[in-house]
């Protein structure tokens, strides 16, 4: 009875045939293999002619079909696949257009049904992404290679498809090495590039292709890799924020209205606290801008959160020192030739000063390189500086840096110049010294701090931020004038004690102790907790075990990082805090520096006085943990004495410079004084832009309309007139104001005439 | 005053102008004159229509042959019959053979009645595209073409020139046999040697008529007789060595020896080496034959898998009587004896 019913069934449309083949595979074989064969058939026509192929919206069908139903048949179809492939492979430039996608999205297809492998369909489909010429092909093939590794990397990263693509990339770049025209190596860039922008690809391994793109022989693969280095991922950032506030969005609707514009959020707030300020105040607007308040804090901690391994590209790289030299002697040095344009070439000089910078690299020839391009009359010559101060950092020899700071210091700041290139030298001038401060002697210091006197303000202010950086870092090398107060009595007092501090080159910067911890003590002392008697050591423990567990909730800085420690294992941390007079002894052998920290607090104090704080507060660190609320403690009192301020400037803040990027418009220095005519008159006309000027009257009589009064009474009959006070009033003005008038009619006329 | 001339100036464009009975309607401004005056129109030839070569209307009709119409197609095709030229080129075999799987069935006809008027020397060198198409056909979804491609096939067949044949049977001996099997409806990829195929349907073998194909019986096949006779004809070409009377002329030469045939040049003189694949893109390893199907013994080895799906077919159409079980039984008896000479060969 079946057998009847599917008799009445017999397909004769391929749509029928795929869906009977999907529910009962075993009874429709023969019709499967029979189509199976027509495609045969039908491919080997093609395969005669294939430009001359007619018939293919049928074949389109019938290699869906296939496709769709194979995996029902995998004995009869092993050849499928690479059917396709060959014909993807050899005709793919003569295919039509239509055709062409089918195979592509069949493969794909057979993909998804894990007919092929992944890495098989990569194979099939890159190499035709080099070699087709239709632009619309290519981008197809190319949004499919994303699509497939973002697919296969969605749930959990797919290492060994990923490996395999980028080895397969690799090669690509690495065999198209030396070739003219590049577009395999181009391709290799640019979607890693894309994969690394989406956070599909997050590894070394992605840094090391793009290495190997930024060290190939051809201009516009080296261009990829290098801007890829520089500003991807800044892209990738943006992307995820984008992202994640689009999250927020669908998270809560209700703060949608600050949270929609990615950096939206605090113009926004202003806006709503200004107008709570002019508006009546309501309840409604209140809660209004607590929402908002709620809404940018919560945004603000999803910024600071670390996204899954947001490692920079140059921070990945395996070794950079190779990296740096090689792409500096490839790319940049006479050998090379110019084979890279003005602006390429200063990319590669900002990578190649950012690799310096961040791994603290030496490229020796890097310096002398610059030095051709320091002069005010070179094109872009902020760039180069830019990179100039990049590439400094503390372990570059003085040697080699001193003579970039000295041309600039001849070709910048002259009295020659004009004033923003001086400030603009002074500027470079400090951002480089701020890596190094060894790169000057203290004579051309002198004479460069002399220009704290300049008319301009730009200057004066570069200056002075010169001073002020080498009051906190070396104030032997200024002048008597310029250390300051408290810098020579630092001084002096460090030449009492006999350490005289002298800054060397390769010598770190160590921390040592915690800074402002004595004013701790004291207040300690002062509150009376401070009692070392071993029997107290029970109330201590109470006491701490409060300490410990402080609410921090309405401090800023939230307490993710904190974990409760339970009371009786502090003992156990306090046996291992014991052992730490080794560090006291450091600390006294360079105390000068701790000294240098924290002046403020210990310029009232006389040298023997001095000393003993220095003991209590060895003592302090040696015997006590501190729990977080005496670290709240510290902070206010720190704040109290005014100790901050000085905290944030000098070394401590240089420490971490030599990673950060410097960006060529600020050492222009801050735009000062009158602006020029043009950007008065750009100003100007910027505020013009829809207002419409000119006498309202003009613009009255230029229209059409009905008779002015004026007009009525100037045409009214004069015998109509006669007898009215208006005349009449005319004759009998007196002569003063009758000359009046006449004045006024004459001023009037002229006037008129010089309009016109 | 001055701007009273204005405003009347202004006015006037706004006036609407009079209609007067007996006058033509005054033309608006944004009238533009069309005609023109012109002393003399140059002719570069002095007949407007242009005449055509029969060689140009034939092309032009080659390529009507494609017409979406089916009318016109149809037009084309019996144009093309009646006004074939002396040699025919491949451009028409290149456009008129995808027409063996017209659906119209009018255009279809016409195909066969204008390869038929086409002589069969100028169709030799183009048999492998049309059997391409009537592969193709054979295998094809819509009934009707399949019905009608048997038509072609017996035509190649039934060809004057017998290297036409001998090109069908050597080159696509293997797939012809499947294409006909899908035709027929008999199952022959299912040896009883290698064991049932994949998939839950098991079949017997003792019974294939009907079960196989999902019951398309010889009734329900059109042109099942037609399809039956082209298959006696293929075989029995393919398994008799001398039954073309060239292949009779070439076993009358002198014999050195009794495999000297082998050994010689291929007979099939249009395509010798057709089967060394040097120029055939195309290596699909499924339907392709593995090895030469140049000699009798070699097609054999071929049809052996297909034999016993072939015979039961062919057994359960016999029972049908008539026309088909006729047809049928000669068909059985040949096979029999065919099995019986390649048994004694080997």
């Amino acid at each position: 009875m079946p057998k009847r019913r599917r008799a009445a069934l017999l397909p004769n449309n391929i749509a029928l045939l795929q869906n009977l083949v999907r529910r009962d595979p075993g009874s429709y074989k023969e019709e499967f293999l029979v189509q199976y064969r027509h495609y045969a058939t039908q491919k080997e026509i093609l395969v005669t002619n294939p430009s001359g192929f007619h018939d293919t919206d049928a074949f389109l069908d019938q290699i869906g079909f296939i496709a769709q139903v194979c995996t029902c048949y995998p004995s009869d179809t092993k050849a499928f696949p690479e059917d396709l492939a060959e014909l993807l492979s050899k005709h793919h430039t003569v295919l039509p257009v239509e055709l062409r996608e089918k195979i592509v999205q069949s493969l794909m297809l057979l993909r998804n049904r894990g007919v092929i492998t992944s890495e098989r369909l990569i194979q099939i489909i890159f190499p035709l992404l080099t070699t087709t010429n239709s632009k619309t092909f290519r981008k197809d093939i190319y949004t499919t290679l994303v699509r497939l590794l973002k697919h296969a990397n969605r749930n959990a990263k797919a290492p060994k498809l990923n490996r395999s693509v980028q080895t397969l990339l690799f090669t690509l770049l690495e065999s198209s090495d030396g070739v003219a025209a590049a577009p395999d190596g181009l391709w290799a860039a640019k979607l890693t590039r894309e994969l690394w922008r989406r956070s599909i690809w997050d590894d070394p391994r992605t840094a090391e292709i793009m290495k190997q793109a930024a060290l190939h022989g051809n201009t516009k693969v080296v261009i990829a890799g290098v801007s890829f280095f520089l500003g991807v991922d800044r892209e990738r950032e943006k992307a995820t924020r984008k992202k994640r506030g689009l999250d927020d969005d669908d998270d809560s609707s209700d703060d949608s209205a600050s949270s929609d514009d990615g950096e939206g959020g605090k113009p926004q707030i202003a806006g709503i606290k200004h107008r709570m300020g002019i508006n009546k105040k309501s309840g409604k607007r209140a809660r209004k801008l607590e929402a908002a308040m709620r809404a940018l804090k919560k945004k603000e901690k999803g910024a600071g959160l670390p996204t899954q391994l947001n490692f920079a590209a140059i921070h990945l790289l395996h070794d950079p020192q190779g990296f740096a030299d090689r792409l500096f002697s490839q790319t940049l040095s006479r050998s090379s030739g110019n084979k890279f344009t003005l602006e390429q070439r200063i990319q590669i000089l900002n990578l190649v000063s950012r690799l310096i910078g961040v791994h603290k690299l030496s490229v020796l020839g890097f310096y002398s390189y610059l030095l051709k391009y320091l002069t005010p009359k070179q094109r872009n010559v902020t760039q180069f500086m830019a990179a100039a101060a990049q590439s400094s950092h503390d372990l570059v020899p003085p040697d080699a840096l001193s003579p970039v700071i000295r041309k600039i210091a001849d070709e910048f700041v002259s009295d020659g110049v004009a004033a923003e290139v001086a400030a603009a030298g002074l500027n470079t001038i400090r951002e480089i010294l701020t890596r190094n401060p060894l790169a000057i002697e203290a004579d051309l210091l002198q004479d460069l701090t002399e220009y704290k006197g300049s008319k301009s303000k730009s200057v004066m202010m570069a200056a002075r931020s010169l001073i002020g950086l080498y009051r906190g870092v070396a104030p032997e090398m200024l002048a008597r004038k310029d250390r300051g107060k408290i810098a020579s009595m630092e001084m002096n007092a460090a030449a009492a004690a006999g350490q005289a501090k002298k800054l060397q080159y390769g010598v770190e910067n160590v921390v040592e102790g915690i800074p402002g911890l004595e004013l701790l003590e004291r207040w300690r002392k002062e509150q009376g907790l401070d009692n070392d008697d071993e029997d107290a050591a029970a109330k201590e423990a109470k006491d701490d075990d409060d300490a410990w567990n402080i609410d921090m909730s309405d401090s800023e800085e939230s307490d993710n990082g904190w974990i409760d420690v339970e009371s009786d294992k502090e003992y156990d941390v306090s046996d291992d805090g014991a052992g730490r007079p080794e560090d006291d002894e450091s600390d006294e052998d360079d105390d000068s520096d701790d000294s240098d920290k924290e002046p403020d607090a210990e310029e009232q104090l006389p040298d023997a006085k001095r000393a003993k704080t220095e003991n209590v507060v060895q003592n302090l660190m040696a015997t006590k943990i501190l729990a977080p609320a005496d670290f709240q403690k510290l902070d206010e009192l720190r704040t109290k004495a005014g100790l901050d301020k000085i905290l944030h400037g000098g070394q401590s803040a240089a420490a971490g410079r030599h990673q950060d990027s410097v960006d060529a418009i600020s050492l222009l220095g801050s735009k000062t004084g009158k602006a020029d005519k043009e950007e008065r008159m750009a100003a100007v006309m910027e505020g013009r832009q829809d207002r419409q000027f000119g006498s309202k009257k003009g613009k009255k009589d230029s229209q059409p309309h009905s008779t002015t009064n004026k007009e009525k009474a100037r045409k009214k009959n004069f015998i109509m007139m006669i007898h009215k006070r208006d005349v009449q009033g005319k004759n009998k003005k007196s002569l003063r104001d009758k000359q009046k008038s006449l004045r006024a009619h004459i001023d009037k006329q002229k006037k008129s005439k010089r309009k016109h | 005053m001055g701007s009273q001339r204005k405003k009347k100036e202004k006015k006037k464009d706004f006036v609407k102008p009079k209609l007067k009975v007996g006058k033509s309607k005054p033309k608006p401004t944004s009238h533009t004159e069309l005609g023109f005056k012109a002393k003399a129109i140059d002719l570069p030839e002095q007949s407007i229509t242009k005449a055509h070569t029969s060689r140009e209307t034939f092309d032009h009709y080659v390529s009507l042959a494609r017409h979406h119409s089916h009318t016109t197609r149809r037009e084309a095709l019996t144009y093309l019959q009646s006004h074939l030229p002396e040699d025919v080129d491949s451009s028409l075999f290149t456009s008129i053979s995808p027409l063996i799987l017209d659906p119209t069935p009018t255009v279809r006809a016409a195909v066969l009645s204008l390869v038929r008027a086409i002589p069969s020397s100028s169709l030799a060198p183009h048999v492998h595209l049309i059997s391409l198409y009537i592969h193709a056909g054979m295998t094809h979804l819509a009934p009707e073409v399949r019905a009608d491609s048997s038509k072609f096939m017996l035509l190649l067949l039934k060809a004057e020139e017998s290297d036409i044949a001998m090109q069908l049977v050597t080159r696509s001996w293997e797939k012809s046999l499947h294409c006909f099997g899908s035709l027929l409806g008999w199952d022959l990829t299912t040896s009883p040697m290698s064991g049932s195929s994949t998939g839950p349907s098991a079949h017997t073998d003792s019974i294939k008529w009907n079960n196989v194909g999902n019951a398309t019986s010889i009734d329900g096949i059109v042109n099942a007789a037609g399809h039956l006779e082209a298959l006696s004809l293929f075989l029995r070409l393919g398994l008799s060595d001398n039954l073309t009377r060239e292949m009779q002329a070439q076993s009358q030469l002198p014999v050195y020896h009794a495999d000297t045939g082998k050994h010689l040049i291929p007979r099939n003189t249009t395509a010798p080496y057709a089967r060394l694949g040097l120029f055939v893109e195309d290596k699909s390893g499924s339907l392709s034959t593995v090895w030469s199907t140049e000699d009798t013994s070699a097609r054999y080895q071929l049809l052996k898998p297909m034999l016993s799906g072939m015979l039961s077919g062919l057994d359960s159409g016999r029972r049908r009587g008539g026309e088909i079980g006729r047809t049928c039984k000669h068909l059985i008896d040949f096979l029999e004896k065919a099995k019986l000479e390649a048994e004694k060969l080997q």
